[in-house]
């Protein structure tokens, strides 16, 4: 089933990136947001199936934004896409509510297998 | 630098082209305060088209203004400290490599401040690295499912001992009330013979049902009592010895029979244990007809166990009640004509491997059933 997905990187190219992945797994992009708070305000908007996150965004990191969508959507199924594989990164980010973690480069079948590991997840 | 390179003039740029000419990595000189580019080596034309003059962050990443990941302030203020290199990863999203980046503050010959920037593609180092992240990521995900399915399954076991703990005392009242109604009942009818029955009847339910309770309010002791269990080493002979001598001053001596081969100690809490051997005993006695003989109690210490056996007359158990007789509330079909509510086996299972032993049946045969406590020795503390 498709589902409707925001993504949430600073970087153009990344963002551009994702979707053409996304749209080739038969998703939809219904947004995308460049900052922390960006994200926040494009999930309450369009309380999107998946949300892919990175860490390092300008105004507010990729954890905090999580832990934000979490409180506010308990439910919300976020998988952080980061170039950060750091130990502390990847508890704090689990520790936010993230119920996925890719590093970057994403290929299709990495970002295919962990859609499905989240989907199942958040069941 | 000029040792290295004796015949070359450091003032002249082209000096600098061909010592980073030979260098196999891409290498890069930009400005430090306007970010164009001042020379590119071999390596790093191979990969991307840059001119001197073009801005580093539009030439190199593709982005309109300096880079968010940009080391150029960190650099001068580095500098400033006398450290005038940075070492660090990155990502690069365009051609979705990963480089091990050192860049260095230097004085440019012309007097500019700038920086050279050296990239070694580590993506297969990376690759590495990072599937270990994610297997992490998997695995710390996973945990913690497992967790909250082990709280919430731990919060129902509360639940459940809590209510059984409750039910159990608001049974009480309502029972002894039907006890004695039927006490009373006994007296109406008058000695009338099947009237007296049926009372009869409630009369044993009442019991059945008080035992019962007793039992579920002794398995919730239990459970605290195993959990806080007090190990000492203790001498199993003088133990067994005693209980023997208990019993027998209850049931007559001649009705048990002790054969001690090897003592042997071990960690254990002996009032724990006392109950576990005399619930054996209990049952042996129970089940052994009068007059069968002598309930056949041993105790044997090898090297690493020692055994505790205890042998009834009684009818013995079917092979396949062996693994059922120690389950909570489990009464054997054929045990129907004495009283018992399915709990002395269990317990003594539960108290038994809490201290790191087992308990087995051996089914019956001519003589009765045998069970066995094996435990495992505490060795002779060594002098």
């Amino acid at each position: 089933m498709p589902l409707k997905v925001i993504i949430a990187d600073d970087s153009i190219i990344t963002v551009k990136k994702l979707l053409v992945l996304m749209e080739g797994l038969g998703h939809q992009v219904i947004a995308t947001a460049s900052t922390g708070r960006q994200a926040i305000e494009a999930y309450r908007q369009h309380r999107p199936d998946l949300m892919t996150m990175d860490i390092s965004m300008p105004d507010m990191d990729g954890m905090e934004a999580t832990a934000a969508i979490v409180a506010e959507f308990p439910e919300a199924r976020i998988m952080m896409v980061t170039s950060h594989g750091q130990e502390r990164m990847v508890i704090d980010s689990l520790d936010a509510g993230a119920k996925g973690y890719v590093l970057k480069p994403v290929r299709i079948e990495k970002l295919s297998d962990m859609i499905a590991k989240v989907m199942e997840r958040a069941l | 630098m000029t040792t290295a390179f004796p015949g070359g003039n450091p003032s002249d740029p082209g000096y600098w082209e061909v010592i980073f000419d030979v260098i196999p990595f891409p290498v890069y000189v930009a400005d430090s305060t306007t970010f164009d580019i001042i020379c590119a080596n071999r390596a790093m034309l191979q990969r991307v088209s840059v001119r001197p003059g073009d801005k580093c962050y539009a030439a190199i990443y593709q982005q309109p203004a300096p880079c968010t990941f940009c080391k150029m302030p960190e650099l001068e203020s580095g500098a400033a400290c006398g450290a005038n290199y940075l070492e660090f990863e990155h990502f690069n999203d365009l051609d979705d490599r990963w480089y091990q980046l050192r860049e260095t503050m230097v004085a440019w010959f012309d007097g500019r401040r700038a920086k050279y920037s050296i990239a070694v593609d580590i993506s297969a180092l990376k690759e590495v690295q990072n599937a270990l992240a994610e297997a992490h990521a998997e695995l710390a995900l996973k945990n913690r499912r497992l967790n909250g399915a082990l709280a919430s399954e731990q919060e129902v076991t509360l639940n459940q001992r809590n209510f059984l703990a409750m039910v159990s005392h608001e049974f009480r009242m309502p029972l002894s009330i039907i006890g004695g109604a039927a006490q009373l009942l006994e007296i109406y009818t008058n000695g009338k013979q099947e009237a007296g029955e049926e009372v009869a009847k409630i009369d044993r339910a009442v019991h059945r049902m008080s035992d019962l309770i007793d039992v579920c309010l002794a398995d919730d002791r239990l459970t605290s009592a195993v959990a806080a269990l007090q190990v000492r080493r203790t001498e199993l002979a003088p133990l067994v010895e005693d209980i023997c001598r208990e019993k027998a001053e209850l049931g007559g001596a001649e009705r048990l029979r002790l054969t001690i081969g090897a003592s042997a100690a071990a960690m254990a809490d002996p009032a724990m244990l006392r109950v576990a051997i005399s619930n054996l005993l209990d049952n042996a006695l129970k089940y052994s007809p009068a007059g069968s003989g002598p309930v056949l109690v041993s105790l044997d210490g090898g090297p690493a166990e020692a055994r505790i056996a205890v042998a009834d007359h009684g009818p013995g158990i079917p092979a396949d009640e062996v693994e059922r007789v120690f389950e909570k509330f489990y009464r054997s079909p054929s045990a129907t004509g004495t009283k018992g509510a399915g709990l002395g086996l269990y317990i003594v299972k539960q108290i038994v491997e809490s201290h790191g032993g087992r308990v087995q049946v051996r089914p019956g045969s001519s003589i009765g059933s045998e069970f066995i406590i094996t435990l495992p020795v505490d060795p002779e503390p060594a002098d």
